[in-house]
């Protein structure tokens, strides 16, 4: 073997590394998707970037980044502000890095920068895509198709126990003022996360068995950060919401945001609190409904017996103005013949009887003349 | 005696026809005592079926 020149390893990797940073002095705006991502208990967050070609599920590229702890305290309340979720697993991001090598541990980039509304954008597709989905499958208002309840009394729960926004519901739908009752019954799931969908299916499937014995379906979530609802998003959680046999409620939200959840269930109120309103109102507003009835009939009886009464008061008023003695009284006459009243000249022929009646008594009489007018 | 037991908004619906009967004048005298019967059978029954939870509750099985 002849002789070959050789370096030590360091001495290459020192070369890469003055090249590398020789060619690659700039910053650049990179589009990449999180396939992990790990926060430091030092506050430095690290993370694997990846890229895949359109329409492919391969990895076509891979690389680690870094966001050092000081930008990091800046970018995390930031991005989570905008995007309304916490950079996390799977999600698309726009990152501005700089590239840097170091002969221990490689290749990284280091972040310095992210632009939320790249993702906010990009989840807006994803969300988009899901919901015509659902339309092209027919999906989308099937459960708000469904009958609604008049009486909504039997409620599966699906929620987590320990959630705030449980004990809320709980709290409110059985203190209520008007003393109504519910039967509730809860179903366990995790609300939040990448395995909420799959819990919530779960749970759902639990009621499913069980259908006769309820007349609607609740899932409510609630207090908490906002971030990590992107779980009501899921496709395969709004299809079994929109194919749900009785009509479904969900409370999961906040006051600015609403997801594909919301939309294909049956009615999506914004919190726990509001879903145990929503339900105690329909009793109330039955309720009213009732007491307006009764009202109504109290009073059209009132006024059915004040017409009555009305009635046989004119009637006596018009048996006593219409009685001809009245008119006697006055100083007019009646004339009889045969017990009838005349009321016409043609019907007397000289030589009748007649009677005339008057104040006082009633003279019989003869007709001797008779002169037409 | 039979006694037909009519879901909720039935007996609404009934309730609300018989208050209709009633404000109408043409509806004779005779027969306003017995819709007033039946109205407040109907209420009772409405009233019964928001407050009441019936035992139609799950078997834990």
């Amino acid at each position: 073997m002849g002789k070959v020149e050789k370096i030590r390893l360091a001495d290459l990797q020192e070369q890469v590394r003055q090249s590398i940073e020789q060619r690659f002095n700039g910053k650049y705006w990179i589009t990449a998707e999180i396939s992990e991502i790990k926060n430091h208990y030092s506050g430095h967050c690290y993370l694997d970037l990846i890229d895949k070609n359109p329409g492919e599920d391969a990895i076509s590229a891979k690389a680690q980044a870094i966001i050092w702890a000081n930008n990091y305290r800046m970018l995390k309340p930031f991005f989570e502000t905008t995007t309304g979720s916490p950079l996390s697993k799977g999600m698309h991001v726009l990152v501005y890095v700089q590239v840097q090598f170091s002969s221990l541990y490689g290749l990284s980039l280091v972040i310095t920068d992210i632009d939320p509304a790249f993702t906010v954008g990009e989840q807006e597709l994803l969300r988009q895509e899901t919901i015509n989905r659902l339309k092209n499958e027919g999906m989308f208002e099937m459960n708000s198709t469904l009958d609604f309840p008049d009486l909504p009394k039997r409620l599966a729960v699906i929620s987590s126990e320990q959630a705030a926004g449980y004990r809320d519901f709980m709290k409110q739908l059985h203190e209520n003022e008007f003393g109504f009752k519910f039967y509730t019954e809860l179903f366990s799931a995790p609300m939040q996360g990448i395995t909420a969908p799959e819990g919530i299916i779960e749970a759902m499937d639990e009621v499913a068995d069980r259908i006769d014995d309820f007349d609607l379906l609740l899932i409510l979530r609630g207090g908490g950060a906002a971030h990590d609802l992107a779980c009501f998003d899921d496709y395969t959680l709004a299809a079994n919401i929109a194919q749900f046999p009785i009509p479904v409620v969900v409370g999961v939200g906040h006051d600015h945001d609403y997801h594909i959840a919301d939309m294909v269930a049956h009615t999506s109120v914004k919190t726990p609190t509001a879903l145990a309103d929503f339900i105690i109102d329909l009793f109330a507003a039955e309720e009213q409904q009732i007491l307006y009835l009764t009202r109504r009939l109290s009073m059209a009886l009132q006024n059915r017996i004040m017409n009555e009464q009305n009635k046989i008061q004119l009637l006596e008023q018009r048996i006593i103005s219409g009685n001809p003695l009245k008119l006697l009284e006055k100083g007019y006459a009646l004339i009889q013949k045969e017990g009838r009243r005349i009321k016409n000249i043609n019907e007397i022929r000289v030589d009748d009887k007649i009677g005339i009646l008057l104040k006082g008594g009633q003279i019989e009489c003869v007709v001797k003349v008779i002169s037409d007018k | 005696m039979k006694k037909n037991k009519l879901n909720y908004k039935e007996s609404l619906d009934e309730l609300q026809k018989i208050v209709e009967k009633i404000e109408n004048p043409e509806t004779d005298l005779q027969d306003i005592s017995k819709y007033v019967k039946r109205a407040s059978e109907l209420v009772k029954q409405c009233q019964e079926q928001l407050r009441a939870i019936e035992r139609e509750i799950p078997d834990i099985t």
